[in-house]
């Protein structure tokens, strides 16, 4: 887990470089690269698709915390693994099933950018939305059967 | 029989909320498990969840959003490079001789740090360690000062480049979309972050005015409430600029950039983040230690942004599905008093829930279902935002539920009848500011490109 919030967080430092690079490119020699432009969304949404995993793992996904701050670490536990019985895992096992044919036609023709002159890989970026749910039930399926 | 499927959803959406399972998986959760149900009884159409994978690859592709963890990049740098405590110590060496001096240091620190940070809670915890402390110890009445950081700690949602008004200007540009769409205008106009950045600047700075008018009268009416520092430290004038100079620059920078439209918000963030990042270099706050500790942190709270937005997305889905907006539609609709009383009726209920949903959610879950409707009864959108982003700002800040309090509270021993005594104050500041906006729409289009 470690190393991917590392992996994640130079994404998003070059996330960052590479903007910069775009508007300076933009400012100084007044060229727009729409390659460009398009890895630094693939980046972004990487990142933050791939950082849903890491923030659940350190447990930054935000409450509403009037009553649960004055929990017991018991019921705590508790609220956490119901809700990730019957909230979260059925989320993901949704998204997965409903997005399994959107993805799929996108790889059956190799779906490449709208844009002329973007990056080709859209059916790669599609995919993140099969990756993020797989790994977050396998997670939280493995979170589950550790503490018990 | 429809309407009871989506006020149920909405409902015990909330109240499963309040158990505390983070917010983004409830939203989305219940709003499934409520599909499901309303799909065995035969009142939900499974179609309506078809589209939920184009929406989650949307919000991934979203070029307005892509700026939020620049933004949320940048605010950690200031933080890290201690830009507070060195504006605070500058300018408190700078008026803190002066009566009421300090508090005008904590106004003018607060408005700088909530443009160029933006962060909330940050901002509200920054100022109540720093600035706290050192009033009370110059005698200082402590509701005043406690009161005023949470005024100026909140400003960040409305001061320009915010985070808030980012997410904002996506949300409110589909409403807008949408609410000429439905109306029959077929090239719609549409609203931009660099329209909301410039509208809010006016807002903005009125609101900090106002709480300087306060200041000057508490100096006449009650002197003994601020007094002058008993112990003044000089510093020379060059070196208070040379710490004013370059957050002032870098607010400038981005903000020019943006509302001039030479940049795109994430490309005019990304300036800022470099710029935040040498001026932490000169200070010699940064190291590849600290900058790692920034970047995650960036990751979790970017990431963590998202996901509320993947969960809000399937409740809208599932609300639309049970026909929630066309009920809420009706209902605002045929009010008595047309539009203002609509008007009047979406800003009460958001007020209140801002006492548990932070602005994300809100923004998020709430908006685009009131949004489209208010709009096409001919509300501006920029003013819409604007009101939206003062109002909760006004809703944070008011006890005993607001965000800014807790935070508040969280780094300070401050009775809690105190600090509700001291933004009291604020909150009718807030209040008079949202009147004179309604009744002088025009100061939100002061400013425009």
């Amino acid at each position: 887990m470690k190393k991917l919030g590392d992996s994640l967080s130079i994404g998003i430092i070059i996330m960052i470089g590479l903007s910069f690079l775009s508007v300076s490119l933009h400012v100084i020699f007044n060229t727009v690269s729409i390659a460009l432009q398009e890895f630094i969304i693939y980046v972004h949404s990487t990142v933050f698709m791939l950082g849903i995993i890491y923030a659940l793992h350190h447990d930054k996904h935000v409450r509403i915390d009037i009553f649960y701050q004055n929990y017991t670490n018991l019921k705590k536990y508790k609220v956490n693994k119901i809700g990730t019985i019957f909230l979260l895992i059925p989320l993901f096992i949704f998204m997965f099933s409903f997005s399994f044919n959107y993805v799929a036609s996108s790889w059956s023709k190799l779906e490449g950018s709208a844009e002329s002159g973007g990056l080709a890989f859209v059916y790669g970026l599609k995919t993140l939305l099969l990756i993020l749910p797989v790994i977050i039930v396998i997670y939280s399926t493995y979170k589950l059967i550790r503490k018990n | 029989m429809e309407s009871i499927w989506a006020f149920g959803l909405f409902a015990v959406v909330a109240s499963v909320l309040l158990i505390g399972f983070p917010v983004a998986f409830t939203l989305g959760g219940v709003s499934l498990w409520f599909a499901f149900a309303g799909y065995l009884a035969g009142w939900f159409d499974a179609a309506f969840l078809m589209a939920l994978p184009n929406r989650v690859y949307g919000i991934m592709t979203n070029v307005t959003l892509m700026a939020v963890p620049v933004f949320i990049f940048m605010g950690l740098v200031l933080e890290k490079a201690k830009l507070a405590q060195s504006l605070l110590e500058n300018m408190a060496a700078l008026l803190g001789g002066a009566r009421g001096g300090l508090g005008f240091s904590l106004l003018i620190v607060g408005t700088l740090l909530a443009a160029s940070t933006g962060i909330v809670g940050a901002t509200v915890v920054t100022l109540g360690l720093l600035a706290l402390p050192v009033m009370k110890k110059n005698g200082y009445n402590e509701s005043l000062s406690a009161g005023t950081i949470c005024a100026t700690g909140t400003l960040g949602q409305i001061i320009p480049p915010s985070i808030v008004l980012v997410l904002l200007g996506d949300v409110l540009s589909n409403a807008y979309q949408q609410a000429q769409i439905n109306m029959g205008v077929f090239s719609p106009k549409t609203v931009s972050v660099g329209d909301l950045f410039a509208g809010a600047i006016i807002p903005g700075l009125i609101l900090v005015g106002f709480y300087s008018i306060y200041w000057v009268f508490i100096i006449i009416k009650h002197p003994h409430k601020a007094p002058a520092n008993k112990e003044q430290l000089s510093k020379p004038l060059t070196h208070i600029l040379a710490s004013l100079l370059p957050p002032l620059f870098l607010i400038v920078a981005v903000l020019g950039s943006i509302i001039s439209g030479i940049a795109s918000p994430t490309e005019a963030a990304s300036v800022g983040a470099v710029g935040a990042l040498l001026l932490a270099l000169v200070k010699k706050q940064l190291s590849s230690s600290i900058l790692m500790e920034i970047s995650r942190e960036t990751v979790k709270v970017t990431s963590m942004i998202f996901m509320i937005l993947i969960g809000a997305a399937i409740f809208s889905l599932v609300f639309k599905g049970f026909n929630g907006n066309e009920i809420v539609q009706g209902f605002l609709k045929d009010l008595p008093g047309g539009k203002m009383t609509a008007f009047v009726i979406v800003m009460v209920v958001m007020f209140f829930l801002g006492f548990i949903l932070d602005f994300i959610e809100i923004t998020f879950v709430i908006i685009p279902i009131v949004g489209p409707i208010l709009l096409s009864q001919g509300f501006d959108p920029v003013w819409l935002g604007i009101m939206f982003a003062i109002n909760l700002q006004t809703s944070f800040l008011t006890p005993p539920f607001g965000f800014a309090l807790f935070y508040l509270k969280g780094v300070s021993d401050i009775e809690s009848i105190k600090l509700y005594k001291g933004v009291l104050p604020f909150i009718l500041i807030q209040i008079l500011v949202l009147i004179l906006l309604t009744w002088q729409p025009k100061l939100t289009s002061l400013i425009s490109f």
